[in-house]
């Protein structure tokens, strides 16, 4: 996994160079333990059921006696908390804690002037170029498609997600698509190096090079040559449409995907809706030096706000998986086998598993049942 | 605020049935085999509406691309000149060629007669059972401009900028078809998805003509939905959609997935609405070269296909019958063909279609 650069061609270097986000997954990326073994990480609530899951967190923590403390910060446009300020408190805090956790910030359809909203100028400033997302089957639940396993790893940084749109004359509108030849490399490498950390078998590239020849043919290109420097890993490519297909018919057949920023927005939900919902699948997101912890598929579900019904499960075994990143191994498995034996036991489940219970009920039935 | 003669088009056509009890008039279909087993398929479609007495009366044209005057290539005059006088066609899987220098077929079709919706009503068929049952819904797709633009280029060397096109115009009369056939056809609610909370400006401006188309069909429900929310959504509980409309590239994604939730693209109905009051119905399956010829291809999807065709031009007794008798041979499960699960031929599949389209009569 670790290139020899004979000096090469000068994307070799820049391959090189990546290695080190990979090498970073297996070490620990966190500052160096405090004298009281506490680790700082920063906590973004964000809007809609943000808070409450938030709270979830905190209580479990609490209950475990997990060595980690929660800087907060509230960024909200909707709520007319966002400012620059704001923003640059919360990236000083991240560049002491290097790792957060955060809920998702809505971005309100109108727009004052920018038209990139903070969510994306947070992913931005921060380069997390990284959207990891593990889709596995909740032992103890069972949807029409059980047993899945897969992991989807999304461009974050460009793409459709250019906020780069003008009206060329009034009703003419025209919004740029982005692709670029060292993002796409990136990120393809990223998940090659992924699936090797992890022991998968096959990589397989998301496009519409048929129709974007150009842009996602770039993409196509960058993935096929990273690939070769994976003879281990097999690699193919499905363009968007079919994927969705066979998706819902036969979801078995993909182990890891890669593509763009869209169609990872799409397929996240998608396969999140494959095995329970937005309320059950983790993510993260990463950068070169910056590792960050939230939902899978990112809705602020504002209709739930109050009424303790979010299901706090996705945000717990993203929390879960900060612990592991953090190498507190033992408090890792703790929160999320706690998690996965209340699911599996199946008395205490919200409504969108198909329960009656509410998010403070889970979440004790959670605590009572982390290790005794 | 009626807006393009396809509107009318409906009304036009049910003049053309005269009142009950006479022979309906024949109309003309101008017929597009295709490619691989596009013949076959196309023939089979052809002996089922002749059992069901329909009154249809097919032109069979061939499309493949010619270089016209001026060095544009085009589809033949003969094949056009048809469609512009019948106005409905039928259409087979056409072969998209890799390197034969000229566009795809499907894009040519869609340029000459300005095919700017693209229609794909979903439902579960009772007789092939997938994970996801009673799905019933219809996607309708922008089909002109959007992200499929078409227009790229490279900026320097390793940046490459895609631009998607949303303009107020096309935007305006999508939104108009949506929900004009929502009306025609009893669909309750019109559901815009669109992604306005990240492109801003390009969907907020689709979104914001759908609102204002809604406000002149106040008897139809309309909801907006991102299109992250759909797809969650909708491989949870497709029973909650209705009618979807959407720009170019959602649409593709959508409609595609949708299929795959009722069985895949061989059991998929397709068409095309141009804008002068042209309408094109095919299957959206490929040529599957492999089977040509032997008598073994399925031609439900291009049936399906047919049977909305009739619905558009008003037949909708032998629309009824037609389907009736597709759905009731899947569900007996005695002939089906083998991407079906069953071991028959195509020329089989068929014949149990016509024998059962004459029993309904």
């Amino acid at each position: 996994m670790y290139i020899v650069s004979l000096g090469g061609p000068k994307w070799w270097q820049q391959a090189s160079r990546s290695v080190s986000i990979s090498a970073s997954l297996s070490r620990v990326e966190s500052p160096p333990a405090r004298a009281d073994a506490t680790f700082k990480v920063t906590m973004l609530p964000g809007d809609g059921v943000g808070p409450e899951l938030m709270t979830a967190v905190k209580d479990v923590f609490k209950a475990g006696d997990v060595p980690v403390e929660f800087d907060e910060f509230h960024l909200s446009e909707v709520q007319n908390m966002a400012s620059e300020d704001k923003l640059e408190e919360l990236l000083s805090s991240m560049k002491n804690n290097k790792v957060a956790i955060k809920g998702k910030i809505h971005t309100p359809m109108e727009f004052k002037g920018e038209l990139a909203s903070y969510e994306m100028r947070l992913r931005r400033k921060l380069d997390l170029f990284a959207n990891v997302v593990h889709v596995n089957s909740l032992p103890g639940y069972s949807t029409r498609h059980n047993n899945l396993d897969l992991v989807i790893i999304r461009e974050q940084t460009e793409g459709e997600y250019s906020s780069l749109e003008h009206e060329s004359v009034p009703g003419v509108i025209e919004c740029l698509k982005i692709i670029t030849r060292a993002k796409s490399r990136r990120i393809a490498k990223f998940a090659f190096d992924y699936a090797t950390k992890k022991g998968r078998n096959k990589v397989t590239a998301v496009h519409k090079a048929n129709i974007m020849k150009l842009g996602d043919g770039l993409f196509l290109q960058c993935c096929a040559e990273v690939a070769q420097l994976y003879p281990k890993i097999k690699y193919e490519n499905i363009i968007i449409d079919n994927c969705c297909m066979q998706l819902v018919q036969n979801p078995y057949q993909f182990d890891v995907l890669v593509m763009p920023n869209l169609y990872g927005n799409i397929i996240d939900n998608l396969a999140a809706g494959l095995v329970g919902g937005a309320g059950v699948v983790p993510g993260e997101s990463y950068s070169a030096e910056y590792a960050v912890f939230e939902t899978g598929a990112r809705h602020p579900f504002a209709q739930a706000v109050g009424r303790n019904i979010a299901n706090p499960t996705a945000m717990l075994l993203s929390a879960a998986n900060m612990l592991r990143h953090l190498n507190l191994e033992y408090h890792s498995h703790m929160v999320s086998d706690a998690v996965k034996r209340v699911i599996k036991q199946g008395k205490v489940r919200t409504g969108d598993l198909g329960g009656y219970a509410t998010s403070d009920e889970f979440t004790q039935a959670v605590i009572a049942n982390l290790a005794v | 605020m009626q807006q393009g003669e396809h509107v009318n088009l409906k009304e036009s056509n049910s003049a053309n049935i005269s009142s009950i009890g006479e022979i309906p008039a024949m109309q003309t279909v101008t017929l597009i085999p295709g490619d691989g087993i596009g013949p076959e398929i196309s023939s089979a479609v052809v002996k089922i509406f002749q059992a069901a007495n329909a009154p249809v009366s097919w032109e069979e044209r061939n499309v493949t691309a010619i270089k016209g005057p001026g060095g544009r290539w085009m589809i033949p005059p003969d094949a056009k000149e048809s469609m512009d006088r019948s106005k409905i066609g039928l259409k087979g899987p056409l072969k998209t060629p890799i390197a034969a220098g000229h566009p795809s077929m499907n894009l040519l079709l869609r340029k000459t007669f300005d095919l700017y919706a693209n229609v794909r009503p979903c439902i579960s068929i009772e007789g092939y059972k997938t994970p996801y049952t009673d799905v019933d819904l219809v996607t309708i797709r922008e089909n002109t401009e959007g992200e499929y633009s078409g227009i790229e280029h490279q900026i320097v060397d390793g940046v490459v900028q895609s631009i998607k096109l949303i303009t107020e115009n096309a935007s305006r009369r999508i939104a108009e078809y949506a929900f004009e056939y929502a009306r025609n056809n009893q669909r309750s609610s019109v559901t815009a998805v669109h992604k306005a909370n990240i492109m801003r400006m390009s969907d907020g401006l689709f979104l914001r003509k759908c609102r204002e188309v809604a406000e002149s069909y106040k008897d139809i429900k309309f909801t907006e939905m991102y299109l992250d929310t759909v797809c969650l959504n909708m491989v949870q509980d497709p029973t909650q959609f209705d009618v979807l409309v959407m720009p170019n590239l959602y649409g593709d994604i959508l409609s595609d997935l949708c299929a795959g939730l009722i069985g895949g693209l061989g059991v998929t109905p397709s068409g095309n609405i141009g804008a002068n009051g042209v309408a094109i119905f095919e299957s959206v399956h490929g040529t599957a070269p492999d089977i040509a010829g032997l008598d073994l291809a399925n031609p439900t999807a291009l049936l399906l296909s047919g049977v909305m065709m009739l619905r558009h031009m008003g037949l909708h007794d032998h629309a009824h019958k037609i389907q009736k008798a597709c759905f009731d041979t899947i569900r007996e499960k005695k002939v089906l063909t083998k991407d079906l699960g069953g071991n028959s031929k195509c020329s089989e599949f068929t014949a149990d279609i016509c024998r059962r389209v004459q029993d309904l009569d």
